[in-house]
């Protein structure tokens, strides 16, 4: 939580006056809705522990709610606003960060062979469809498809359902993003190594609604333990959608113009791979941020340069070591 | 609960009609839907009201045999009309959606044809997206639906057979339009045109003949260049070589070609280990026309029922031998109304709009000009082009087109719209309503 904080802190840097995030990356509110006993529970839980770690809050109770924020519906009965937060638009995030990096990018090419470097001597090798390419550093950031060139990653997929709504003006406009307190069970469960039910219908679903700018809604999402990206389904979907109308029914109005599933690279311990390989000469690992590699990429791109460069690195970055022999591993 | 028919056909023009007939010959179960209020298609809707004077006497005795075929099967076809194509899922789920009373449902049949029939293709242009300026097909369905053409005069410009049905058509009903501006030479290929049939040279010559009559010029070897709003009309400027034409209208039909309506639908499958046959039917197929409608229905009727192991109940008909042949027709159709060098396509001024969901502009496109390689995801995700809501029907071919210009390897159609469900945008209410049908 440290570090995802610490990350926010350098995007609200970084979209400072002609920053590389201007554009990308707005500050605003996340919400913790709660709709019964344990989901109150679950959100206080989250919010001592953000309080604990200095994040500003404000809880409403009540009838407040619905006067605060008026498109929710009556059976919301517990509201946290965590302020200061910010939302990072995914793919302008990306492109901002390569364009200020100057980088060479070849499209459509995989990596199919990694060839360790020797000490002191040359850095790894990259075989790849694309030719053979060989560097002081590698850093292997390539999500779930990190598995095929390292397979003791062991990095598990989780799959999101997720469901994009038309541009549409409405008389209400969300203050930011809103995470119901299942989101956050779910999310511990998964965390802890319990396996999420999937295969049935019933899919392990937890919602936040995520307003986008121009006038529409990402609503998400699933947690399954599946890799193909292909797979949505009516059941999964619908169950979503019958709860977002239930908290939020002016959504109902709204149509969907896509569904998709993004699978997130999960590890067996929840912690992501951010560190130097042991053993291995220049070779290096970024992933495993399980759906919170956005939020985390100021972070964890300062936080590798300065590893390369043998610079100071942000306290609990040690811990992110891929083969630190402290971090749990989980049976295939 | 209703019972899961065997089979779903989408779409209720001639395609779907046969398909969905063979099949409930065979003594399979049927679930027929289409999105209008009546069946039909484009072609045969509100037929008996405006569009029986309206068609070829032989398009008719077609669409009267099929009426006859489905009546008679009734029993074991159920036809739901205003009903939409929400997709198919990842389990083989389909989900459809009434507009009119908002239902939603799924079903779980053994196999789909797809019978969406073709989607007009308009070339981008300045002005080509203002309300007003519709396509040629629009204006023909908007004409059968209503009986009567839209207020004011009308331009029709583009480039096909269309363009002279549809001019035809607002003659006979005592309405021609100002102008049919064309971008081929068609009497420049008149050998290559005597190699089309009868019927298709005597329906051509009825279109020009009304034309000629009511005096409405055929401006060939031309191109309309802008549309501009000028007061409550919009005036045009149209390229002939090197000479600029005026025009003034109050509607302006555009059209330049069709294509099989397919965008975002379920792949086709033949393997019923595989999940649902999928199989595409008419002109979702194979944009070849009315006339091959019927035939390529029953065509798909016949390998969908051999998929799954089912008798036809008629042998083979010459379906695919006749297909050959339309596609050989309308092979020769588009030699006949090949663009003249001098009225070819070129690339429209930045302030163009390419995608009308979310207003982008053809400048737009230009972020991805000093970039060698392109992937579908960047073009989307960066150039906001095929994420609206029409995700990608309207916009995606006409990126690509212009893509292909600047770029040897720009996303195909195919990579920039997928496979993705909804078909058509659904109200979030009832997606989160749906009733599931016992199967």
């Amino acid at each position: 939580m440290n570090l995802a904080i610490r990350s926010r802190e350098q995007y609200v840097g970084l979209a400072d006056k002609g920053g590389v995030m201007q554009g990308a990356y707005f500050s605003r509110s996340t919400f913790l809705a709660a709709a019964n006993d344990w989901e109150v529970a679950a959100m206080h839980a989250q919010a001592d522990e953000l309080s604990r770690a200095g994040v500003s809050l404000k809880v409403t109770e009540g009838s407040d709610i619905q006067k605060s924020i008026p498109c929710l519906a009556s059976n919301i009965s517990g509201l946290v606003e965590v302020q200061g937060e910010g939302h990072a638009v995914g793919y302008k995030v990306v492109d901002r960060f390569l364009r200020a990096s100057g980088a060479k990018v070849i499209c459509e090419a995989s990596a199919l062979k990694l060839q360790p470097g020797v000490k002191s001597g040359r850095g790894p090798t990259v075989q790849t469809s694309e030719g053979v390419i060989e560097a002081d550093d590698v850093v292997v950031a390539a999500g779930l498809g990190s598995n095929a060139l390292l397979p003791w990653l062991n990095l598990w997929p989780r799959r999101g359902q997720l469901i994009v709504t038309e541009r549409r003006r409405s008389v209400y406009k969300l203050p930011g993003n809103f995470i119901f307190a299942s989101y956050l069970l779910e999310k511990k469960k998964a965390d802890v190594g319990q396996s999420v039910d999937s295969g049935s219908a019933a899919r392990a679903c937890a919602l936040v609604i995520d307003p986008l700018p121009y006038d529409q809604y990402l609503i998400g999402g699933t947690r399954e333990e599946d890799d193909d990206d292909q797979h949505t389904e009516f059941a999964a979907v619908q169950r979503i959608l019958a709860r977002a109308v239930e908290y939020m029914p002016f959504l109902g109005e709204m149509s969907v113009i896509r569904v998709f599933a993004g699978v997130r690279a999960a590890t067996p311990d929840g912690l992501p791979y951010l560190g130097q390989v042991k053993e291995a000469p220049g070779l290096w690992v970024a992933t495993g941020f399980e759906g919170d590699g956005i939020c985390l990429a100021p972070l964890a791109g300062d936080a590798m340069a300065r590893m390369m460069a043998g610079k100071d690195i942000p306290p609990g970055v040690e811990a992110l070591a891929p083969d630190s022999p402290q971090r749990k591993r989980r049976e295939s | 609960m209703r019972v899961t028919p065997d089979i779903l056909v989408v779409g209720g023009g001639p395609a779907g009609v046969a398909a969905a007939c063979d099949i409930a010959e065979a003594n399979l179960s049927v679930i027929l839907i289409d999105q209008a209020p009546k069946l039909g298609g484009v072609l045969f809707r509100n037929f008996g009201d405006n569009s029986r004077r309206l068609l070829p006497s032989d398009l008719a005795d077609t669409w009267r045999n099929l009426s006859g075929r489905l009546t008679a099967q009734a029993a074991r076809i159920r036809t739901e009309l205003q009903t939409v194509f929400i997709g198919m899922d990842a389990a083989g789920v389909v989900a459809l959606n009434n507009r009119a009373s908002g239902k939603a449902y799924t079903l779980a049949p053994r196999a789909i044809v797809v019978a969406t029939g073709a989607i007009e293709y308009v070339e981008p242009l300045p002005g080509w997206h203002l309300p007003k300026v519709m396509t040629a097909g629009g204006l023909q369905v908007a004409v059968k639906e209503s009986g009567t053409p839209p207020p004011g005069d009308i331009l029709l410009a583009g480039s096909g057979p269309l363009l002279l049905a549809a001019a035809a058509q607002l003659v006979k009903l005592g309405r021609p339009p100002v102008a049919v501006i064309e971008a081929a030479n068609p009497p420049r290929h008149a050998f290559a045109a005597l190699a089309l049939p009868l019927s298709y040279l005597r329906e051509g010559g009825s279109y020009l003949t009304a034309m000629a009559r009511a005096g409405v010029p055929w401006l060939r070897g031309a191109r309309l260049e802008e549309i501009h709003k000028d007061g409550g009309a919009f005036s045009v400027v149209v390229r002939r070589r090197d000479k600029l034409h005026r025009y003034r209208a109050d509607i302006i039909a555009l059209h330049n070609g069709l294509r099989p309506n397919n965008i975002g639908l379920p792949r086709q499958n033949l393997n019923p280990q595989k999940g649902p046959v999928v199989i595409y039917a008419g002109d979702c197929n194979e944009a070849l026309g009315g006339r091959a409608a019927a035939l390529s229905g029953s065509s798909a009727a016949h390998r969908l029922l051999l998929a799954l192991g089912v008798k036809p109940a008629t042998e083979p008909c010459r379906a695919a031998a006749d297909i050959e042949k339309y596609r050989k027709f309308q092979k020769l159709l588009a030699e006949v109304f090949k663009a003249c060098p001098s009225a070819e396509y070129h690339l429209p001024p930045d302030e163009t709009i390419l995608c009308r969901c979310e207003q982008q502009t053809v400048g737009d496109l230009s972020i991805f000009s000093a970039r060698s390689s392109l992937s579908a995801r960047e073009v989307k995700l960066n150039g906001r082009f095929g994420l609206g809501r029409c995700q990608g029907r309207f916009c995606a071919e006409k990126t690509r087109g212009l893509l292909l210009m600047t770029h040897r390897d720009a996303p195909t159609v195919d990579a920039l719209i997928g496979q993705r469900w909804p078909v058509k945008p659904i109200p979030i209410k009832d997606l989160a309503d749906l009733d599931h049908e016992e199967s």
